[in-house]
């Protein structure tokens, strides 16, 4: 089963809806890959954000780069600090 | 996690860019919009950034970046495919790498030249003759010769060579011939004189049976006694068999006429070739030219040993 299958069955249809907004999945303090990108807001080594439906994701950290954005998808590579939605 | 259909990651080719301009953030949206993946993407300064695309995407982004005018500048390419991409773009380079392992690979198969070394090299002709009528000559393919086979056919040809090797050596053909030496035969008391076949200088005389009617230092010619087959024993002449050895320093003058300079060393060898049995233990070459070509004077000396019983 995968990953997200797994999440979808712990947190169930209420808190895991069939069609969300956007994703975002952080892992470790490395990188981050969101889904839903609708367009990039502001874009630094220190502070990414990204426009997504209902809000803005921000990623804040060190030697940030994004490792790939295509089709609304965005990973975003570096040391991490924070990663925040407003 | 949504795949990129366009581009299949197996082949794994990738541009690298520099782009400069203000808003960079509007033109990576700008290029998002139009379908193209971006990776890579790096900050440098406030106005630049370093983006890598798909190498199918190079066009499109060429295109997207002039209209939204950003100044773009290739740094390069990578990926799996790098070094493919280079042989398609020097195709030149690919093609004679090619025929240049063609050459290589196959060159070293022919045969350019076929030298004779060794104390036999006198009597390389026989030699040839045997090539000939074997098939190998300049221009055959080592691969369709036996060396092993060669060699032992050479030695059993004729009785001129004890030994004969036939190695590659580059493109050469080395033949290695050692002269045989001359058949041991044993004494006979019937013989009669001992005559001279050369004319020469008796350099030494051993004469265990006849009279030595020359002696060493003497010159002989050809046909003359040098130990007659008589004894005197008690003042009465008795016929005895004859058995003496006798060595004689004998030269030959050969020439040889050709158009060409620098003959020397092919006319020393026609002239030693031609003296028949007999160590040769000098050679002088001299030159004469008459203008229509060039006349090689060869002086031969040998030592020749005479014997009988």
């Amino acid at each position: 089963m995968s990953f997200i299958e797994d999440v979808k069955n712990i947190f169930g249809p209420d808190e895991f809806p069939a069609s969300t907004a956007f994703r975002a999945m952080l892992f470790g303090d490395r990188a981050v890959y969101v889904e839903g990108v609708k367009s990039l807001r502001s874009y630094s080594d220190s502070k990414i954000e990204m426009l997504v439906k209902n809000g803005t994701i921000t990623v804040c950290g060190e030697k940030l780069y994004v490792k790939r954005y295509c089709m609304g998808d965005m990973a975003v590579c570096g040391k991490i600090k924070s990663l925040t939605k407003d | 996690m949504r795949k990129d259909k366009k581009f299949d990651k197996r082949l794994s080719l990738y541009s690298d860019y520099i782009v400069t301009g203000l808003n960079l953030n509007g033109f990576i949206n700008g290029l998002k919009s139009r379908g193209v993946t971006l990776y890579e993407v790096k900050k440098i300064s406030d106005k630049k950034i370093k983006v890598t695309v798909n190498y199918a995407d190079n066009e499109k982004f060429f295109a997207i970046s002039q209209e939204l005018c950003y100044n773009i500048k290739k740094v390069g390419e990578k990926g799996k495919l790098k070094f493919g991409l280079f042989l398609v773009k020097n195709l030149g380079i690919l093609i004679g790498a090619i025929i240049f392992w063609a050459i290589a690979a196959f060159s070293g198969d022919f045969v350019f030249s076929i030298e004779y070394e060794g104390s036999g090299k006198v009597f390389y002709r026989v030699a040839d003759e045997y090539f000939k009528e074997n098939g190998v000559s300049v221009g055959v393919r080592f691969s369709s010769l036996d060396l092993n086979s060669l060699s032992d056919g050479l030695t059993a040809y004729t009785d001129k060579f004890s030994f004969a090797e036939c190695v590659k050596y580059g493109n050469r053909l080395k033949v290695q011939l050692v002269k045989a030496k001359e058949k041991e035969e044993y004494l006979n008391s019937a013989a009669e004189n001992l005559v001279s076949d050369v004319n020469g200088i008796i350099t030494s005389l051993s004469v265990y049976r006849g009279t030595a009617i020359k002696s060493v230092g003497d010159r002989v010619n050809i046909g003359d006694i040098i130990v007659d087959g008589f004894a005197v024993v008690r003042d009465k002449t008795v016929k005895v068999g004859v058995i003496a050895v006798a060595t004689v320093d004998a030269e030959f003058i050969y020439e040889y006429f050709s158009q060409n300079e620098g003959e020397e060393e092919i006319a020393s060898i026609l002239a030693e070739n031609s003296v028949g049995d007999g160590e040769v233990t000098g050679t002088s070459v001299s030159v004469d030219t008459n203008g229509e070509g060039f006349l090689y004077s060869v002086k031969v000396t040998i030592r020749r040993v005479l014997y009988s019983g």
